[in-house]
């Protein structure tokens, strides 16, 4: 299994990080190798994000179905590749900090199977917390962004 | 044009090498181990060329690794081998002869001086052994497991493969039956940087360059030669860091750039309309051709190509480019056939990958087409929950991108294939398969396959395709490069068009004239003259006198 972790101070309430987050379509393009994601319903969408290891890159489709919806904290995820041996589970959890600013925590597993399963592990496992952290890095300017514009 | 002497030289060395494959960088090996200054550029980003993507296996007649396999060699079966084979239409015949003589000379030579350490595999076969003189395994040889953290940072600026996982070909000769493969073994390897086949070979004999302390810059294409009043070779004007670079050459520069095979013009002017689909890396677009043609050189094997059937996995992208790769082993798979748009077989699937393509090129003079392009891998579903084909793996859901229906003639119509064409050839391949016999290609009734030189019965490749969903893979025209180019003599120089040399100027690899013709004799016949020529490049090279470096105006 390869993890991804993450934690970022967002300069922003928790009402703004919700209100960010809670709609995909802002933070979707965000997301290191988005290509596109479609909602299928308020559970359940798929997206396409193409993954990069040195010199070779693959697109690859996830059904995404969300598991847990607890406003304004926290959303969790299973995911599972459409047409690649690859599943896993994610969380983003939201908790108030000091001086009016979010605490952001973003986790990411992953667990390719089949044949090539723990090869194809070793590869991702030092890959992962890398794009995590890229990802919470970006989302968290981008919500300061817009809480800031809705500020004034 | 080539381009003009410079009033300053930015660098001035003694042997400049064009290029990072098997050739080049035995060629600066040996150009520095005679005594010369040495600058290696090269274009890519990456070091490692054509061979860093190769299986990186030579092709070395008379290796001494050959007595571990049980095998003997000498220089009359490989020549006896080598010119049944190039049909006395290669470039130069006595070159064969070079090869012969100093192709394990080489090996040698490398294996006691730098980090390289090679084996030869205890399966692959010379691809028409049943020819005298042909082996039935030794001649392919190949690296052992690699360490790349011995290449501190250079480590991750060197080409490997997009698709070969950490394995070596003997490893891999278990592949028909995946479940024999150790991926824990290559979890462990790709965990710990362990390189095999072409990245091994890249990474030894580049860390023999770093030992030695020459120089390598990357992102630095060579654009145009330099030359003197006499046509004689005295350096190169390339591009770094933005601007230009000229580097003066006191003995000589290497082309060591690959082929062309990326180069649209090129190919459509030198190749009729084939190779769509190349299996190198995409910078192989002939400027070291390019260049030699700007020189005058006398060109040679123009016409050849080191073809492979290419397959291509559209969701994956290797360089900036959708992933082709050799597809010449999945139609030879038990329930899986090649077919033509007629729904046709054409060709013993088991063919040379190198064979396979020029089938390719048969045409019709009534119908006016070429009936064998393009070309299908029908396979069952028996075929694919048992093998890995290309991406997939068995057992995994087919992958969108593969065209699939529940009979042969619902597939035929989804692909464009004849329906009737191919429901009448799978049953007639179904019935002869069903009795082990294959009467059309006489498939199977030889060792199986171009690589394996064992006896084994044809159930090993025929068996009917009977079990739904049924595949169509397009079966595409690729290359692992280009062949042709200048001509060289036994000292690697680049000869001119009035039977003279071009002095100062060297050829390895891809670039030159390739020294077998129109034939691939073996596993690493790509390789194992690239480094050769490589070698004698760089030994020439460096034993020519050093000469004052002319300043222009």
């Amino acid at each position: 299994m390869a993890v991804g972790e993450a934690v970022r101070e967002v300069g922003a309430p928790i009402e703004a990080v919700w209100r960010f987050t809670s709609d995909m379509d802002n933070w979707a393009p965000l997301v290191t190798g988005y290509q596109s994601h479609e909602r299928l319903s308020d559970d359940e969408s798929l997206w396409t994000l193409k993954g990069q290891i040195g010199q070779l890159s693959k697109a690859v489709t996830f059904h995404v179905r969300i598991t847990e919806w607890d406003e304004p904290s926290k959303v969790a995820f299973t995911l599972e590749a459409t047409n690649d041996n690859v599943a896993g589970s994610g969380a983003f959890s939201a908790a108030p900090a000091d001086g009016g600013a979010t605490s952001m925590h973003v986790h990411l597993e992953l667990v390719p199977g089949g044949f090539q399963g723990p090869m194809v592990n070793a590869l991702l496992a030092p890959v992962l917390p890398k794009v995590c952290d890229e990802f919470a890095g970006t989302l968290a300017a981008a919500i300061e962004e817009s809480h800031r514009a809705a500020s004034g | 044009m080539p381009a003009k002497i410079p009033a300053k030289w930015d660098r001035e060395v003694d042997v400049v090498v064009l290029g990072s494959g098997g050739a080049g960088l035995v060629a600066a090996t040996l150009a520095h181990d005679g005594g010369a200054e040495t600058l290696l550029l090269e274009k890519a980003p990456l070091i490692g060329g054509t061979t860093g993507v190769s299986g990186g296996m030579p092709w070395i007649p008379r290796n001494k690794h050959m007595a571990a396999v049980g095998v003997d060699d000498s220089r009359e079966d490989a020549l006896t081998y080598l010119r049944r084979l190039t049909l006395g239409i290669e470039p130069d015949s006595s070159l064969l002869e070079v090869y012969v003589d100093t192709a394990h000379e080489m090996i040698d030579y490398l294996e006691d001086h730098t980090p390289l350490r090679m084996f030869s595999t205890s399966w692959f076969a010379d691809y028409y052994h049943q020819f005298p003189g042909g082996k039935q395994r030794g001649r392919s040889i190949e690296n052992h497991p690699f360490d790349a953290k011995q290449l501190g940072e250079w480590a991750q600026r060197l080409r490997i493969s997009p698709i070969y996982p950490p394995i070596t070909m003997e490893e891999g000769s278990v592949a028909s039956d995946p479940s024999q493969i150790n991926f824990a073994l290559l979890a462990e390897r790709a965990q710990n940087d362990i390189r095999t086949m072409g990245g091994a070979l890249v990474a030894s004999l580049f860390k023999g360059l770093l030992d030695r302390g020459v120089e390598a810059l990357t992102e630095a294409p060579a654009r145009e030669l330099v030359l003197d009043g006499d046509g004689a070779v005295v350096g190169v004007l390339a591009e770094h860091e933005g601007g230009d670079l000229y580097v003066g050459a006191r003995r000589g520069v290497i082309l060591a750039t690959g082929g062309y095979e990326w180069n649209r013009e090129l190919v459509s002017t030198f190749l009729r309309q084939g190779l769509t689909h190349p299996l190198s890396p995409p910078y192989n677009d002939g400027d070291g051709l390019v260049m030699a043609m700007e020189a005058g050189a006398a060109l040679g094997n123009m016409g050849q190509a080191w073809w492979s059937p290419a397959v291509v996995d559209p969701t994956m992208e290797f360089e900036g480019h959708p992933l082709a790769h050799t597809g010449s082993g999945i139609p030879t798979l038990p329930g899986a056939m090649l077919v033509n748009s007629k729904g046709k077989r054409f060709v013993n699937e088991c063919t040379t990958y190198m064979d396979l393509p020029k089938t390719f090129y048969t045409f019709d003079p009534v119908a006016q087409e070429h009936p064998n392009y393009p070309s299908w891998a029908i396979f069952d579903d028996a075929c694919k929950s048992t093998n890995i084909i290309f991406t997939m793996m068995p057992g995994e859901p087919a992958p969108d991108w593969l065209d699939q229906a529940p009979t042969i003639r619902e597939l035929a119509e989804k692909v464009g294939i004849d329906p009737d064409g191919l429901d009448e050839q799978v049953s007639r391949f179904n019935r002869f398969a069903a009795e082990g016999v294959d009467p059309d290609f006489q498939r199977g009734a030889r060792a199986y396959g171009p690589h394996t030189g064992g006896d084994y019965d044809a159930t090993r490749t025929l068996s009917p395709l009977e079990t739904p969903p049924f595949y169509a893979l397009p079966i595409l025209w690729g290359a692992l490069g280009t062949n042709g180019g200048p001509r060289t003599d036994a000292n690697a120089r680049v000869k001119n068009h009035r039977g003279g040399l071009i002095e100062g100027l060297f050829a390895a690899g891809n670039v030159a004239a390739g020294v077998f013709g129109p034939t691939y004799p073996g596993g690493g016949a790509t390789l194992g003259p690239a480094m050769t020529f490589g070698y004698i490049a760089g030994k020439a090279a460096a034993v020519r006198p050093s000469r004052d470096l002319p300043s222009g105006g």
